[in-house]
């Protein structure tokens, strides 16, 4: 039985102040993103393209078009923003800069508002910077953690360690391997810590090298080194972050590859930036 | 500070014995006291299966469970360390006088561990039907409910007192030191420091 006040699990409902706040983020978000060149994109929620994003397709809710071809409801925006500004509508524009203010929808019936930007041909810094100062405007609280997917990567596929370990963050299996460099690896979390990287082999460490000369790049108030760290989305294969707050995930980002366009890109999202205003509203 | 979610009973208790050989402090649940603070830990006292949720969401940084109930929930948590407390097996029991056919199309089931049995007759592709129960699983094939179930052995004697003997063992299990995600992240260096004592304390111990 299904009660007349019952929405979805997971579903979002706002109304009153967290309506309020949440047309506040957007409204900086889109003035900020507006303002430093970025053009707006509103993208179809029905979607052929939405596998390429995800390793685990269990989250994308499958539908069949009149010819009965699969389609699925949106789960990520990047994926479809990148494909549809650079194979659809690339003759029409030169702008290389997008944002969105939209919701994804996942199995079984979650719903996440989310606001991105993408860059085409963009790099870690210029996106950084973007959700760095829209994160700051809005007076969030959060951590920028730091991480480069090619070291996950070339451990998996010159070291042989398996990426499970690493997509499970399973440091219980990674420190039994016993392989001092790796240890050290696991221990690296502040920028200091990539002053000595003694013993470490030659490819991760110029990789590591990589996130050091980014993050002496990047004015933030609070930033930690993950090298170890591996994304679930498939696209992301370089530098990347996560902005998180405690148990919230503010925002995540990073340089990509989808098909042959190489951009950078990052999603904010709304739902838990609304919380974490909320409380302090309520703390109040 | 750290907040360390433990289970009641027995492993809290031998998780708080390891706190004080390393901090060389008493660290004790008073009564039925649910929280505890000393020195720069906040320690949970709750239910075994609760241990990692609360770790999961972050109501606890780090957290000692059992592998059964961490492979049982499926959880988005750090595994760190197994610290060698509480170990103990996942077994098939059945009555004493039967046996498992493998070449049957199904069994029936009763267990606590739904998502444990569901995936091991999966792999050995036998159908089966899972009755969850919440206590006294033994009794389940005495009374006809079940052919067969899965639980927690670690003598065996619940099982032999009620006229069960154990088929199979699905697996090993023992507490684990586990954290939340983004805690692990973000207290690197007090938890990876927390688990090098704690790493000591139960090599010292092997």
């Amino acid at each position: 039985m299904i009660f007349e006040h019952e929405i979805p699990q997971d579903s979002k409902l706002y109304f009153g102040e967290s309506a309020k706040i949440k047309r506040q983020i957007e409204a900086t978000c889109a003035d900020i993103l507006d303002r430093n060149g970025y053009e707006e994109i509103v993208t179809p929620l029905f979607s052929y393209h939405q596998h390429i994003s995800f390793d685990d397709e269990k989250p994308l809710l499958h539908l069949h078009d009149e010819k009965n071809r699969t389609v699925t409801l949106r789960a990520d925006s990047t994926a479809d923003v990148v494909r549809i500004v650079t194979k659809r509508i690339g003759r029409t524009t030169e702008s290389k800069k997008w944002f969105y203010i939209q919701p994804s929808l996942s199995f079984p019936t979650k719903e996440q508002y989310q606001i991105g930007a993408e860059i085409i041909d963009g790099g870690f810094k210029e996106i950084t910077d973007i959700a760095i100062k829209i994160v700051d405007r809005l007076e969030l609280d959060a951590i920028l953690q730091i991480s480069n997917m090619r070291i996950p990567l070339l451990l998996s596929k010159k070291y042989n360690i398996d990426l499970t370990f690493l997509h499970d963050t399973n440091i219980e299996k990674i420190l039994k391997l016993d392989i001092p460099w790796i240890n050290k690896l696991v221990k690296i979390h502040r920028i200091d810590d990539l002053d000595n990287l003694d013993g470490i082999p030659d490819d991760i460490k110029s990789e590591l090298m990589v996130i050091r000369d980014t993050v002496s790049n990047i004015d933030y108030k609070s930033i930690v080194i993950a090298p170890l760290y591996y994304a679930n989305l498939r696209y992301y294969d370089s530098l990347m972050f996560k902005m998180f707050n405690q148990n919230e995930l503010i925002a995540r980002g990073g340089i990509y590859s989808i098909g042959d366009v190489k951009a950078s890109g990052f999603a904010l999202y709304s739902d838990e930036c609304i919380n974490q205003k909320m409380k302090k509203v309520e703390s109040k | 500070m750290l907040t360390v979610a433990l289970p009641k009973g027995r492993i809290a208790e031998e998780t708080l014995d390891i706190f004080s050989e390393i901090f060389n402090r008493e660290f004790k649940f008073e009564g039925r006291e649910l929280i505890m603070e000393v020195g720069d830990f906040r320690f949970l006292n709750v239910r075994n299966q609760d241990v990692p949720i609360y770790v999961e969401r972050g109501s606890a940084d780090i957290g000692v469970v059992g592998l059964d109930v961490i492979k049982e929930k499926k959880l988005n948590i750090v595994k760190l360390l197994d610290m060698n407390l509480g170990k103990c097996k996942v077994s098939i029991g059945i009555k004493k006088e039967d046996k498992i056919d493998w070449s049957r199309p199904n069994i029936k089931v009763a267990t606590k561990m739904v998502n444990i049995t569901e995936h091991y007759f999966a792999q050995k592709a036998m159908g089966v039907e899972i009755i969850k129960l919440y206590g006294s699983i033994e009794l389940a094939p005495l009374v006809g409910l079940a052919d067969a179930i899965v639980d927690i052995v670690e003598t065996g004697n619940t099982m032999r007192e009620n006229g069960l003997k154990v088929a199979e063992d699905i697996m090993d299990s023992s507490a684990h030191l586990i954290a939340n995600k983004n805690s692990y992240y973000a207290k690197k260096d007090e938890i990876l420091s927390l688990y090098e004592k704690i790493n000591r304390v139960v090599e010292s111990r092997v």
